[in-house]
């Protein structure tokens, strides 16, 4: 009987991970393509400016995430690590958390008025530690000059 | 104090090196706000309370940095770097480092 409610307990949360992460990942995909399409200073990872470009300001500008995968993904991703290949459930948590991490530096750098950003450096971490079935949250930040130019 | 992660501060000149500085800062998330990680680990998505705490605990980080480098009389602080690691389960250090110069205007 016990065996019975934990086995029920285990599909139902992977059925409510399946379902709460799917529409999440879409609906924040969505948001992040309209983001991404707004007016905002270009990101590069030059370190150097364009020539004869004459500066204004000058702020370094970090935008950062932290972001979490389902249950239903992490159960996935435990399955995987027994017979290896690629993951692309996390490939795509990662690269969601990396696209959202530019995005808020952009944010950022757009509100003080910033043409460009220079050398963005990404970088991933995780923060806590996951468990051997399970994958922790995964921290994102990305940093770089933003730089606003005279006309 | 003007910060950058590029080799100088753009549109000025740097006239000193005086050194390398840094600041850190280890932060432990509390109890409560992993009650709702641990739910988040079901659902998925974007764990707003850690992305407060780190980017909380980041602005130390820097803020020491920048503390540091004015102690040495500098007035900038360039080719900034940001990193974050996991010292132990549940507590992540935030540290961020870089070269204190003084700059002046073109």
């Amino acid at each position: 009987m016990g065996d019975l409610i934990g086995l029920a307990v285990i599909a139902g949360l992977l059925l409510l991970g399946y379902l709460a992460g799917h529409a999440a990942e879409r609906r924040h995909r969505r948001a992040l393509t309209r983001r991404e399409s707004a007016p905002g200073p270009a990101l590069t990872n030059l370190s150097r400016l364009p020539v004869g470009a004459r500066v204004v300001r000058t702020e370094l500008c970090v935008g950062q995430v932290v972001i979490a995968t389902d249950y239903f993904k992490s159960f996935v991703a435990g399955l995987k690590t027994i017979v290896g290949g690629r993951m692309r459930m996390i490939e795509s948590l990662v690269h969601r958390g990396r696209r959202e991490a530019l995005q808020r530096l952009r944010e950022q750098a757009a509100a003080m008025g910033a043409d460009l950003v220079l050398n963005i450096r990404m970088e991933t971490s995780m923060i806590a530690q996951g468990t051997k079935k399970k994958a922790g949250p995964a921290e994102v930040i990305a940093y770089g000059t933003a730089v606003k130019l005279a006309d | 104090m003007l910060l950058s992660n590029v080799e100088s501060v753009p549109g000025h000149r740097t006239v000193k090196h005086i050194g390398l500085v840094m600041g850190n800062t280890i932060r432990a998330k509390h109890v409560g706000r992993d009650i709702m990680a641990g739910f988040k680990n079901i659902v998925g998505g974007e764990i707003k309370s850690y992305t407060d705490l780190l980017s909380e605990a980041r602005n130390e980080a820097i803020e020491r940095m920048t503390q540091a480098a004015e102690q040495v009389g500098a007035n900038a602080v360039v080719n900034v770097r940001l990193s974050t690691s996991a010292v132990m389960a549940g507590a992540a250090e935030l540290f961020a480092y870089g070269t204190a110069v003084v700059v002046e205007g073109e």
